[in-house]
């Protein structure tokens, strides 16, 4: 019977034995140098510890305990055959490895779309209802001096303000919307605001503020336009959906903080996937705030024209602006736009008088670096 | 074949090949991309069964006994407790975000030394899953203790090295480690260490004394604007501030390499101190580790992370501009510069380990002595209980190298 010289560690004691392994049907046997049996492994017990690699002693373990063998001979692997036949047990096939691996990645893959498309949603939904409406009205302070440092110019202490200030221009804007919320069953309160920038584009944010752009205001061909966009906007903040979003963006963060294990600080990876997913709302919070503002202007008797028209507009402005595009919580899909026309063009009073209408689009003859918010 | 070599510089040694090392950490960053990060944990078990495997200590190589799954578990529970912290303190944050008082100055400092005090919480798990997860000759390295009371240590003296502007560093470090190596164990064997903190204060004011004269120098010539504290505060915000820091503290470290030179040269008479003080049972360590050699691999790693960096940084403002010829968006743009420098950051790691980690750690072996080796033999499997899942707060929090 061949004998492998070795060396071997009992697993109990800091001792390095010269001893000699001898190979049976069932297992093996190691002997001292001396002569006599100082152990023996059962054929089950035995594992590699190591993949054999040229160049390097193969390391032979029994299973559960730190004993080992290691021998310079690297012919015991194939001389212990069947008496060792879970040898190889924590090693696969390069092959099972890789197919191992990409159902590992076809599941993160799925669990990671399931967590951002339906619990990320589900969860901000849960905590934006129950979020007071003093500290929706802090976050969307927040998110409001966020957005004015984002929104390209002209802007800044440069050309003056940040914000609107002419206060006929913005009582006018605030009474549209107040108009256009009053006689709901349980009206938002809503805090209109105008800010300097060329962008054209409103938002919703959280407590209620309504953001007009100065371009916006340029834009518009009538004051029936701005009352479509405002009546969507109220139709954002009716339904919470800005608190939602902030929510959202918020879990997105963390969940890609927490993939790229680095909990503590943002990183270059994590802002761009994070902008990525957030650069909008979803397409049926867009045709819930389409819904609402058809139904607020008919209730307020303004016509719907101005609604589908501006909107129309935008979407032709947004092929040829990529940086509105980004910026932009509303991507106006074809989808979206066939909806708004195809739904029944009611006429009705205009929204404001001449005289409103010319305070509106001078709102932005004064400007100043604060919100006028209470 | 006897074990037992005790010629000089034999002791012990590190085998491995830098060419497969960095294979190993190549074919792991890519599979860790494919699966969003999560192979991480199995391919950081891959590198140190790797290294622990070549370094050999007395012709016997030690062993890495830890999985990727007990890792990967230990992260997952370290999110769950740490998860409620960030989200509360990143919560915070925005609703004070405007808040004109010092509601933010003191969340942040707050949130600050909450982050230090867990970070050594981290520490000391680290460190017990990695000896717990050790074999020598078949016998396993342990740590016990508590990881509150070492973190209690380390937040203490942290804040006395804070307070006396670094000079209770030594005191600080003598602390700590002493706590974390009386509590250590090989098998049976106890470990202890037992450092001369005034013997290494001594050396430390090589490093801080430069600093100290430079400082006050710079103060000396700032005089007539520092004792004017108006001429800072008439600066608009807080320029006057910032502009103080930089002119009192940050420009004279700029014109102080020699803050390096000594830095690195404490280190290493620290490591050899603090191995010659060590003890597992009976055996004693001597350590030559030198200086000299430290520096320069820390020089060759710099040059080539700062070559390397000007060559992907070059490569990125290419692509920025090509791309913006052809009329890209802005978000192309971006990718195009972000990606790249990803890129960059990823195999910043690798480049760490090959050219400065495992150099160093060679050179750790190569300079080591051990006296009275025999002893060793002596230690016997310790019964102790180990850790059943790993190092996951060190993991979330980023502590720790490879």
């Amino acid at each position: 019977m061949a004998r492998y010289p070795a060396r071997y560690y009992d697993g109990l004691t800091a001792r390095s034995r010269p001893v000699e392994v001898e190979i049976a049907a069932t297992g093996i046997a190691i002997f001292d140098e001396a002569g006599p049996v100082l152990a023996s492994w059962p054929g089950e017990g035995i594992r590699l510890v190591e993949k054999p690699r040229p160049g390097e002693p193969v390391r032979l373990g029994l299973a559960g305990t730190t004993a080992r063998l290691v021998l310079e001979d690297h012919d015991v692997v194939a001389a212990l055959g069947k008496a060792a036949p879970r040898l190889r047990r924590r090693q696969r096939t390069s092959g099972r490895a890789v197919a191992r691996i990409a159902l590992w990645v076809v599941l993160a893959a799925a669990s990671l779309a399931g967590i951002v498309v339906v619990i990320i949603p589900l969860l901000s939904a849960q905590f934006a209802a129950a979020t007071p409406d003093s500290t929706k009205y802090r976050i969307g302070r927040s998110v409001l001096a966020q957005l004015v440092e984002l929104l390209p110019g002209p802007a800044g202490a440069a050309s003056g303000g940040h914000y609107c200030s002419m206060e006929d221009g913005l009582a006018v804007l605030q009474r549209l919307a107040d108009r256009l919320a009053a006689d709901l069953p349980d009206p938002p309160v809503v805090r209109v605001v105008v800010v300097n920038s060329r962008v054209v584009n409103a938002f919703a944010l959280p407590g209620g503020i309504m953001v007009f752009t100065r371009g916006l205001i340029r834009e518009a061909k009538s004051a029936d336009e701005v009352a479509g966009v405002a009546a969507h906007e109220l139709g954002h903040i009716a339904h919470d959906h800005s608190t939602r979003a902030v929510y959202r963006s918020f879990a997105v963060a963390l969940l890609v903080g927490v993939l790229l294990g680095d909990l503590s600080g943002g990183t270059v990876a994590g802002g761009l996937a994070e902008w990525t997913l957030n650069s909008g709302y979803s397409r049926d919070a867009e045709r819930e705030a389409d819904a609402f503002a058809l139904e607020r202007l008919q209730a307020a008797g303004i016509g719907s024209g101005g609604l589908s028209d501006f909107f129309a507009r935008l979407a032709e402005k947004d092929k040829d602006s990529p940086l509105i595009r980004i910026l932009s919580t509303h991507p106006a899909s074809a989808e979206r736009l066939a909806h708004i026309r195809g739904a029944e063009r009611r006429t009705g009073r205009p929204a404001m008088t001449e005289e409103d209408w010319a305070y509106v689009r001078s709102a932005c003859l004064t400007l100043q670096m604060d919100p006028a918010l209470p | 074949m006897t074990p037992m070599q005790e010629a000089p510089g034999q002791a012990a040694r590190f085998d491995g090949r830098g060419g497969a090392l960095g294979a190993l950490m190549l074919r792991n960053l890519l599979f860790s991309i494919l699966t969003f990060g999560i192979y991480r944990f199995w391919g950081r078990t891959h590198v140190r069964r790797f290294v622990w495997r070549h370094t050999t200590v007395l012709d016997d190589a030690l062993e890495y006994l830890g999985t990727g799954g007990e890792l990967f578990i230990g992260f997952l529970i370290a999110v769950a407790v740490l998860l409620p912290v960030f989200a509360a303190y990143s919560m915070l944050q925005f609703l004070f975000a405007d808040d004109p008082g010092y509601a933010l100055l003191v969340l942040e400092v707050l949130y600050y030394l909450v982050l230090f005090f867990l970070i050594q919480i981290a520490i000391h798990r680290m460190r017990r899953y990695r000896l717990t997860r050790a074999a020598w000759r078949g016998v396993r390295f342990g740590l016990g203790g508590s990881s509150l009371a070492y973190a209690r240590v380390a937040f203490g003296y942290g804040l006395l090295t804070a307070a006396t502007l670094g000079f209770a560093y030594p005191w600080m470090r003598v602390a700590t480690l002493k706590y974390f190596a009386s509590h250590a164990y090989f098998g049976t064997a106890r470990i202890a260490l037992a450092p001369n903190a005034g013997w290494l204060f001594r050396r430390w004011l090589a490093v801080v004394a430069p600093l100290m004269v430079v400082t006050g120098l710079s103060i000396a010539v700032n005089l007539e604007q520092f004792g004017d504290i108006q001429y800072f505060m008439e600066q608009e915000d807080n320029r006057g501030l910032g502009e103080a820091i930089l002119r009192l503290v940050i420009l004279p470290l700029l014109i102080c390499p020699i803050t390096i030179l000594t830095w690195i040269w404490y280190r290493v008479v620290e490591f050899r101190h603090m191995t010659g003080c060590l003890t597992i049972g009976d055996t004693g360590f001597v350590s030559g580790a030198r200086p000299k050699y430290v520096f320069w691999r820390i020089l060759i790693f710099v040059l080539a992370m700062v070559s390397i960096g000007a060559l992907v940084g070059a490569f990125a403002a290419s692509m920025a501009t090509g791309f913006a010829k052809t009329g890209a968006g802005p978000s192309t743009i971006a990718v195009a510069v972000i990606v790249p420098l990803a890129v960059f950051v990823l195999f910043a790691g690798i480049v760490r380990t090959l050219l400065l980690d495992i150099p160093l750690l060679a050179h750790a072996c190569e300079t080591l002595d051990i006296s009275n080796a025999e002893a060793l033999e002596e230690a016997a499997q310790s019964s102790a209980a180990v850790p059943s899942y790993g190092e996951g707060t060190a993991e979330a929090l980023d502590v720790g190298g490879f």
